[in-house]
């Protein structure tokens, strides 16, 4: 009798932040036209589709601990993830089409930079580890 | 839509209030400031390239009335001066529905929409 190949995918864990991103985003979907009263577009499925690499490759690179973000629309049809907070405030903005652009600044550090990134570059941890560490650090503290 | 040249206008004063409607998808809470405030997200030109519209405060108005009819939503102010600061011009605007309307116009990277986010203030804060 032939041994049956069993084939086993290894489960994906979504952070808890991604979890939080996912569920915004569908409620940002479903905003009209003009939603800001003035003329901001609709939510860009483009975008959509950077945040999902952008997630992937969080997971591939084990960035479990980044805190919640805000996660906020853009007149343009984009929306941006925001971070204030343990003396840092990041920004990441997924435009409808194109790359995302990063702004940082670390209060402690003096660190204030603000550029376009590609997320096949291995640029993640850089932005994300100062977070996790000052936030850690202050959960630490309290 | 066309590309219209704007003229600051200098009759308005660097003094001179500039109301911003916000609404309630682009206010965050800064755990640094330990306050909510707008997102940058609020301080960009529109979706068409079309320069920031603004109400010019006015003594004696009420800011709320400029809220009529945009129920959620908040309210920052902002100086002329602060606003000019940035790089950014100010032209009246006058609409039938808003006679005090104006136009913040000039290019609004990230760090000018940031800077503009921390310095507005609230005159109708958000529920």
């Amino acid at each position: 009798m032939e041994a049956e190949t069993v084939q086993t995918v290894s489960p994906v864990t979504i952070p808890e932040w991604g979890l939080f991103v996912l569920n915004s985003i569908e409620k940002l979907l479903r905003l009209p036209e003009s939603w800001d009263s003035y003329d901001a577009k609709q939510i860009s499925p483009n975008s959509v589709k950077t945040l999902v690499i952008l997630l992937a490759q969080s997971i591939q690179r084990m960035l479990f601990d980044v805190p919640i973000p805000f996660v906020v629309p853009t007149v343009g049809g984009g929306f941006q993830l925001e971070w204030h907070q343990s003396g840092i405030d990041l920004e990441i903005e997924i435009p409808p089409s194109g790359k995302p652009v990063v702004s940082f600044v670390n209060v402690e550090t003096g660190a204030d930079w603000e550029r376009e990134i590609n997320l096949w570059d291995d640029i993640l941890p850089t932005i994300f580890e100062p977070l996790i560490s000052n936030s850690s650090e202050q959960n630490n503290r309290s | 839509m066309e590309n219209a040249s704007y003229h600051d206008d200098s009759t308005i004063s660097d003094d001179n209030n500039l109301w911003r409607r916000i609404h309630p998808n682009h206010i965050v809470y800064d755990n640094n400031l330990k306050s909510y405030r707008p997102s940058s997200a609020a301080f960009d030109n529109g979706s068409n390239g079309s320069p920031m519209s603004v109400i010019l405060a006015e003594e004696n108005r009420n800011p709320s009335t400029a809220l009529e009819n945009y129920e959620g939503f908040s309210m920052v102010s902002l100086t002329a001066g602060l606003v000019r600061d940035c790089g950014q011009g100010i032209a009246r605007d006058p609409l039938p529905e808003e006679p005090a309307h104006a136009l913040v116009f000039g290019e609004k990277p990230k760090s000018i929409r940031r800077r503009l986010a921390q310095a507005a203030e609230w005159i109708v804060s958000p529920h």
